[in-house]
């Protein structure tokens, strides 16, 4: 063959050696930005159909052209300004690099069950025993077996009774409610009621925000732990998608042994999430503790009562709260982006103050719980 | 059944409205089985099922499971039905059961075959008792059983789709992908052009995520017959291969008859023509299936052939009918059923019955029309053959350039594979989209990742910073989007625009902007998965096709006209005075009408309104010297039918016009027949030929890739210049007619209707190019 290779130069005078790859960046930002994971519903209307992949999913129209506006006011406002200067926080080290932290002392009562009321409630559900439904119930109540400890006097169903009283008393919280998730539901209120079987500083309340519904970085972790009359709320803010594993180590570093998690939707989307994240960066798992998710309570006893279920929404109908100047969850994403190009600070002012807001109405919903239960 | 066959076959040639037709027969002769003998004995389960069983492994089985127990990763491509699913099973559930915590991979490219692969391997572990627990995890599955089948299943069985939309999510399949031993692609000759390009990245993402959790798995891919296997192989995986080829299995005789209803004159169509060979072998006795392009005509030549019965054939009228994707599932169960126990003696199928699913043999296949590739037509004539006993195929040729090229060139079709399977790991929107994905699913960890993810990661991933997509950290560059990247990329298109074809709220198909253009504008008729549908509307900003299913029995081409400027020039080369580039090209199309069409003929013209689709590209041209138009006015003044023309018109228009029909018609046959090299459809790929270029400034042919970044076809078509020169000569030469037709130089998306074209001159000038190369 007499196909002979020359040189690169060619005789032909051409536009040379542009990358192949200059703009293509730019394509996939316009691509990306139009596509929303949340839905506008146009006419203002509730939303009912209220939780997606787990999060708040939608949002009025009203909603979105309001927030956008705050957003601009905010940019105004804080133009040119540190993060520092506006809300009191410093810069922490953790084993993972330094991070935002903000801390909080809230005045506050909180109420829960207390162990042995935990216990005599527990005890009183004849159904966690194998073989009795409502009809058993109801004939056995009759016959006078009112617990499940004069069960253990019953020919039939003694060692059923033993078992399960031994498992009370062992106080194993995530077996006692396995057991009523299995005979009962999940969002039963004995499963509540576990909540009686730890000391209230042993309580961890966290909220999360995050960059979309999964497999994107967590902005901000926010923690708040009770001691009696003060709730103490810390939150880890990421100036910087660097610092998240350090946002993440802090939070590991609140798990101990005898914690407990209080979360409002936590179980399908905070845990799941960071978890995740903890993966995504080769860090390791958090071990496995009682996790009360207040959402499938709230469902249980709100549900048909008011509009939906969001925190925002029970806040309004249970505490009078309205808030102003508030980011709806659905709409952090786009403003910690807003941040992230522009630097500004405004926009992430809201998102902090909606993170510490929502977990100050998570404890007040978990109290508001006890009080409807405890009647 | 071995005299039958050869009687039939008697009979038909006897018939001169057959005989008239038949270009060639070709006798694939009946083979003894080869077997093979192991090393090493197998685990007493598997020998023992073996025995059960009495099977005996033939030669690639023994060969795969040999390869495989020493470590290497395989290609096989010996064809259907030759146990190629025994070949990768057995060194699986050997090494599933010699070491209990081993899991394993299987991807198929569509849903229908991974269930087919789960009935084999739920049988197998029964038969063995090797506990592998296989499921299929993939869109269908219940999310309530997921967390099982992730933590028990040692082999999975799912589709690239649904990977894609599992590694974001690797930290729950930890447990799996730690003990990945194996992953199996078979049928792997799917993943070619696009689909293949986006699919070679993912396996790579999977690989990453292997290596993060401390395996990395054995390759097994089976593909049909290709002529660039190992290639192929190791650019789906970036691992070497080791090739197994010598298929082992026994084969009856096979009668495979090339078909050619253009041959003569007065011709039939080619469905008419393939209804006659259709009845005549159902009346034969011979259990028949039919090929066809279309749903439509599948559903035709079952009508028009129970119509054709005599009143005494009424027992058959039961036992002809047409096969589908659309039927419900048990409606399929039911024809498979019956195709295998004989109740049924002849169907029609679009390519619904070409992927694996198991019908048993037939002793005749009808291919009605050549299916666009050679794979495709070996695995559908694979479907005529029991066992060992005899068999007869048969395809029928459209007037198209290929399938008159086999017409003419049986050689090829039966000689050694000229089909190379195409994967381009350059194209730099698929590497985008992909390097995004891999950032959203581990930080990305340069020295590591670079073998997956290719030498321009930095590049690539400095792009992406630049939007803020990604962040360099000190735990490496993490995905900083705020949209699910797995969301945006897809892996049927390259990721620029995508539009979406919807029926009834439902999305039928995703296809990029000029996919779209091209087959989905407004009134097009829409064929998917043989059904057509009518394009009722598309909104070209929120890339939306709206779709009307409607059965109608004609179809849209559309029409176009394209510019392309150059960019740069990646590499040349000198072929005499004529000169060869490939390199990056920057293409304007517009689409401005589109043709209806029903059969051969041309029924309407309409317009279109769409803007000119701009994009960058690959592609290869080449360019003669000014001299050339002298050389070939030279010639062709003289003959016959210029000589004519000169009476009537000036002489330098004609002359212009004689030059430019010349390098326009091999543009158009090289285009044609490029598929017989580069396995693409010929919608993929785009030209224009001009007797001046201002790039070039000479005159000039180009053909381009017809992807945003190129898809690779380019780059191998100007590797194998010389041979696609020759079989374009071959294809323009060799046809009877005389100014040009479909079979040689018209295109039927020309956007100039095919004016100019110079027949004469596109020999003269590809004998040029051929003499030159073989000096």
């Amino acid at each position: 063959m007499s196909i002979t290779s020359k040189s690169n130069k060619g005789r032909i005078n051409v536009t040379h050696k542009k990358s192949p790859f200059i703009g293509i960046g730019k394509s996939f930002r316009t691509k990306i930005d139009p596509v929303k994971e949340y839905e506008i519903v146009e006419d203002n209307e509730d939303i009912k159909n209220d939780f997606f992949y787990g999060m708040p999913f939608g949002l009025n129209q009203n909603e979105y052209v309001n927030a956008q506006n705050l957003k601009r006011v905010l940019m105004d406002k804080y133009k040119d300004m540190e993060i520092s200067e506006v809300i009191k926080g410093r810069e922490n080290d953790s084993g993972h690099g330094s991070i935002f932290t903000i801390n909080y002392d809230i005045p506050l009562k909180l109420k829960k069950f207390s162990s042995d009321e935990a216990k005599e409630k527990i005890l009183s559900e004849l159904k966690l025993i194998y073989g009795i439904g409502d009809m058993k119930k109801k004939y056995l109540r009759s016959r006078g077996y009112t617990t499940i400890e004069d069960l253990i006097n019953h020919p039939h169903f003694s060692k059923e009774a033993k078992s399960c009283l031994a498992l009370i008393e062992s106080r194993d919280t995530k077996n006692i409610m396995n057991r009523i998730s299995y005979w009962l539901s999940q969002s039963d209120e004995l499963a509540y009621c576990c909540s009686g079987f730890h000391e209230m500083e042993d309580f961890l309340f966290f909220d999360i925000e995050t960059l979309g519904l999964f497999n994107r970085p967590i902005i901000l972790i926010g923690v708040a732990k009770y001691n009696g009359d003060t709730l103490s709320i810390n939150q880890y803010f990421l100036r910087d998608l660097a610092q998240e594993p350090a946002a993440l180590e802090e939070f590991s570093s609140f798990i101990g042994p005898k914690s407990v998690l209080v979360s409002y939707n936590g179980k399908s989307f905070d845990t799941p999430y960071i978890r995740e994240r903890l993966s995504y960066y080769g860090m390791k798992p958090i071990i496995e503790i009682p996790h009360f998710d207040m959402l499938h309570f709230a469902r249980k006893v709100w549900r048909n009562k008011y509009p939906n279920c969001r925190l925002v929404t029970l806040e309004k109908y249970l505490f009078g709260i309205e808030r102003n100047d508030d980011v709806p969850s659905a709409l952090v994403p786009e403003f910690y982006e807003t941040y992230l190009r522009t630097g500004n600070i405004g926009p992430v002012i809201p998102i902090i103050e909606h993170n510490r807001h929502d977990l100050i109405t998570l404890t007040k919903i978990f109290s508001k719980l006890y009080e409807e239960w405890s009647k | 059944m071995e005299q039958v066959i050869e009687n039939i076959l008697f009979k038909l040639r006897k018939d001169s409205s057959f005989d008239r037709n038949i270009a060639h027969v070709e006798l694939l002769e009946e083979r003894e089985p080869i077997y093979g003998k192991i090393k090493e004995e197998l685990p007493i389960n598997l020998s023992d099922y073996l025995e059960r069983k009495n099977i005996r492994l033939y030669k690639h089985q023994r060969d795969s499971l040999e390869d495989v127990r020493k470590g290497n990763n395989i290609v096989i491509t010996t064809p259907t039905a030759s146990g190629k699913t025994l070949a990768f099973n057995l060194p699986i559930f050997e090494a599933l059961s010699k070491d209990s915590h081993a899991t394993a991979l299987y991807l198929y490219p569509t849903k229908a075959l991974s269930n087919d692969q789960l009935k084999v391997l739920r049988a197998l572990e029964a038969e063995t008792e090797i506990r592998v627990n296989p499921n299929v995890y993939d869109g269908d599955t219940p999310s309530a059983i997921r967390p099982k089948i992730r933590n028990e299943s040692r082999i999975i069985v799912s589709n690239p789709y649904e990977m894609h939309h599992i590694l974001p999510w690797n930290y729950k399949w930890q447990h799996f992908f730690s003990n990945l031993k194996f992953i199996v692609l078979d049928e792997a000759h799917i993943y070619r052009g696009v689909f293949g390009s986006n699919v070679s990245l993912l396996i790579r993402r999977i690989e990453r995520v292997c290596e993060y959790y401390g395996s990395s798995p054995q390759f097994i891919i089976s593909t049909a017959t290709l002529a660039n296997p190992i290639e192929f192989a190791e650019k789906l995986t970036g691992l070497k291969y080791k090739l197994i080829s010598e298929d082992g299995s026994p084969k009856g005789k096979k009668y495979f008859i090339f078909y050619n209803p253009y041959k003569n004159e007065d011709y039939l169509s080619t469905h008419q023509e393939s209804k006659r060979l259709f009845l005549f072998f159902i009346r034969e006795g011979l259990q028949t299936l039919c090929f066809t392009v279309s749903r439509k005509m599948s559903e035709l030549i079952a009508r028009w052939s129970k119509e054709s019965l005599d009143n005494s054939e009424e027992h058959l009228k039961d036992k002809i009918m047409a096969y589908r994707a659309g039927y419900l599932p048990e409606e399929r169960r039911r024809i498979e059923n019956d195709l295998k126990n004989g109740v049924i003696k002849g169907v029609t199928s679009t390519n619904a019955l070409e992927l694996g699913i198991d019908i048993g043999g037939l002793d005749s296949v009808i291919i009605s029309g050549y299916p666009g590739t050679i794979i495709s037509t070996w695995q559908q004539a694979g479907r005529a053959g029991r066992g060992a006993s005899d068999s007869v195929a048969t395809l029928v040729a459209f007037q198209n350039q290929l399938d008159q090229y086999f017409m003419r060139h049986p050689e090829m079709f039966f000689g050694k594979s000229h089909e190379h399977a195409i994967i381009d790991l350059s194209n730099p929107y698929i590497l985008f989209g992909h390097t995004m994905c891999a950032s959203s699913e581990l930080p990305i960890v340069l020295d590591r990742d670079k073998k997956y993810l290719g030498g321009y990661l930095p590049q690539v991933l400095d792009e992406l910073k630049n939007e803020s997509l990604v962040k360099e950290t000190p735990n490496g560059w993490i995905y900083s989007g705020s949209k699910s990247a797995s969301m945006v990329v897809s892996l049927d298109s390259i990721s620029s625009d995508i539009f979406k074809v919807m029926h009834l709220n439902k999305t039928l198909e995703t296809m990029d902007r000029g996919q779209a253009y091209r087959e989905a504008h407004e009134g097009a008729v829409l064929l998917h998965q043989g059904e057509t549908y009518i394009v009722d509307s598309m909104d070209l900003k929120k890339c939306i096709i709206k779709v009307n299913k409607t059965d109608v029995d004609f179809y849209t081409q559309v029409l176009k006209e394209s510019f392309v400027s150059v960019i740069d020039i990646i590499d040349k080369k000198s072929i005499g005075n004529l000169e060869l580039f490939v390199g990056h090209l920057k293409v304007t199309e517009n689409y401005n009408a589109y043709k209806i069409m029903k059969g051969d003929s041309t029924i309407g013209y309409k317009n279109i309104y769409l803007p000119p689709l701009e994009f960058d590209t690959v592609g290869f041209w080449f360019t003669f010297p000014c001299s050339v138009e002298e050389e070939l006015w030279e010639k062709r003044s003289k003959e016959d039918d210029i000589l004519e023309m000169l009476i009537k018109r000036k002489n330098l228009d004609i002359r212009k016009e004689i030059f430019g029909g010349a390098l326009h018609g091999i543009e158009h046959a090289m285009i044609g027949i490029m598929p017989f090299h580069v396995m693409c459809d010929r919608w993929d790929i785009g030209g224009i030929s001009t007797n001046f270029h201002p790039s070039t400034g000479k005159p000039t042919v180009f053909i381009y890739d017809g992807f945003e970044g190129g898809i690779g076809l380019s780059e191998k078509a100007y590797e194998l210049f010389n041979e696609i020169v020759g079989t374009s000569l071959e294809l323009v030469e060799e046809c009877n007619c005389s100014v040009g037709c479909p079979s040689c130089i018209y295109s039927p998306k020309c956007g100039n209707d095919n004016k100019p074209m110079d027949k004469k001159g596109a020999i003269f000038l590809l004998e040029k190019i051929k003499a030159n190369g073989c000096v």
